[in-house]
């Protein structure tokens, strides 16, 4: 009786601990991007006058939304959802051409922060020529197709903290203006 | 009464039917010559009667199997009862330290249980530490025409805005209409 006393704690502290060490041992940041489009005038003709519409799939972000901005209506329009190591990159196809790459850089332990930098590309469709043909500056160097020139529009390194979001936008789309909810948590 | 006679000791035996078979006929030629005997016979019988009647049936062997069966359960049982007296008369007094032992080697899994949960997915490997939104911008830039990036922070609600302002926006979507507060 003794001995299974001593053996069977041990044996449990021994498979609750396999169990803990993946988490412990994690070094994944789990990143999801939520694009909206802000418009200033609501779609809706009829709506009142003040009344700001927020679609239902961003009611987490909507009492934020109608804080920080003064838009009407935001429409909610992708979201993704991924995984990414330590020094690895996430890329996220947004509306209109424009993509979101994600490097998470570091983790910061004491402050608990992740340290991450951020890239937003867009896509131009190259320009078409005398002949009519559309053509990128990268075809002066003697390549005969057609390339997409890319334009980073916003690069920036933050530190977020654990499980926070923070907010990017500006950049115009056809329905208005575009804003990115990004999270990340290790 | 004629108690000389030769056949008269083995009339129990005729009566009986134990003698052998020249015996026998030997005592019923006698039996038809000598009055003594017929009647020594007569109450022999009538004795015999009596007696059959006051006797308790005879049991049939499956009767006797029955009896058997029944007396070795009846005894196994008893011997059962017995060894269990003595089996409860052993365990009693080591339960208070069975009891003891069980609860140490309960309480021991639960607090490693406490202690690997403390650390693990719920506890400090990986708990959020409140930081929530609070982010900070160590650097930011555009590397395209017709964009100035800035940001700002609201405390009410915590959050950390990253804007590129475009130059040819339309419908109002620019930093007035941001309207940051």
């Amino acid at each position: 009786m003794r001995a299974i006393a001593i053996v069977f704690p041990m044996i449990l502290l021994v498979a609750l601990l396999a169990l803990a060490a993946p988490a412990a041992a994690k070094d994944e940041v789990t990143i999801e991007v939520i694009s909206i489009s802000a418009s200033a005038t609501a779609a809706d003709s009829e709506k009142a006058d003040g009344e700001v519409f927020v679609d239902s799939r961003l009611s987490d972000y909507a009492r934020k939304l109608r804080s920080l901005f003064a838009y009407k209506q935001y429409t909610f329009l992708t979201s993704g959802r991924t995984e990414s190591p330590m020094g690895g990159s996430a890329r996220f196809q947004l509306p209109e051409r424009f993509s979101l790459v994600v490097e998470p850089e570091a983790y910061d332990e004491t402050d608990e922060r992740i340290e991450m930098m951020i890239t937003l590309i867009h896509d131009v469709p190259p320009k078409p020529d005398e002949d009519g043909e559309q053509r990128s500056r990268s075809q002066e160097s003697g390549r005969e197709h057609a390339a997409v020139e890319q334009e980073i529009v916003l690069r920036t390194k933050i530190r977020l903290g654990n499980g926070g979001t923070v907010l990017l936008g500006g950049p115009p789309i056809s329905t208005g203006v575009l804003i990115l909810a990004l999270s990340a948590r290790k | 009464m004629k108690r000389d006679c030769r056949v008269f000791r083995h009339l129990t035996a005729f009566v009986d039917n134990e003698l052998p078979e020249r015996m026998r006929r030997k005592v019923e030629e006698h039996l038809g010559r000598c009055e003594t005997c017929s009647r020594e016979l007569d109450s022999i019988r009538a004795s015999d009667r009596i007696l059959a009647s006051a006797r308790p049936p005879a049991l049939h062997e499956e009767r006797w199997s029955e009896f058997r069966v029944g007396l070795s359960q009846a005894l196994d049982e008893v011997d059962r009862e017995t060894r269990r007296s003595a089996r409860l008369r052993e365990v009693r007094p080591l339960h208070g330290a069975f009891r003891r032992r069980v609860l140490a080697t309960v309480g021991a899994c639960a607090g490693i249980v406490l202690v690997v949960l403390s650390l693990g997915p719920m506890g400090l490997l990986s708990r959020s530490n409140g930081n929530g939104d609070d982010c900070i911008v160590d650097s930011i830039e555009t590397y395209a025409a017709g964009y100035t990036p800035m940001f700002f922070t609201s405390e009410d609600p915590e959050m950390t805005v990253i804007w590129v302002f475009a130059e040819e926006v339309e419908g109002g979507a620019t930093g007035e209409a941001l309207g940051a507060q």
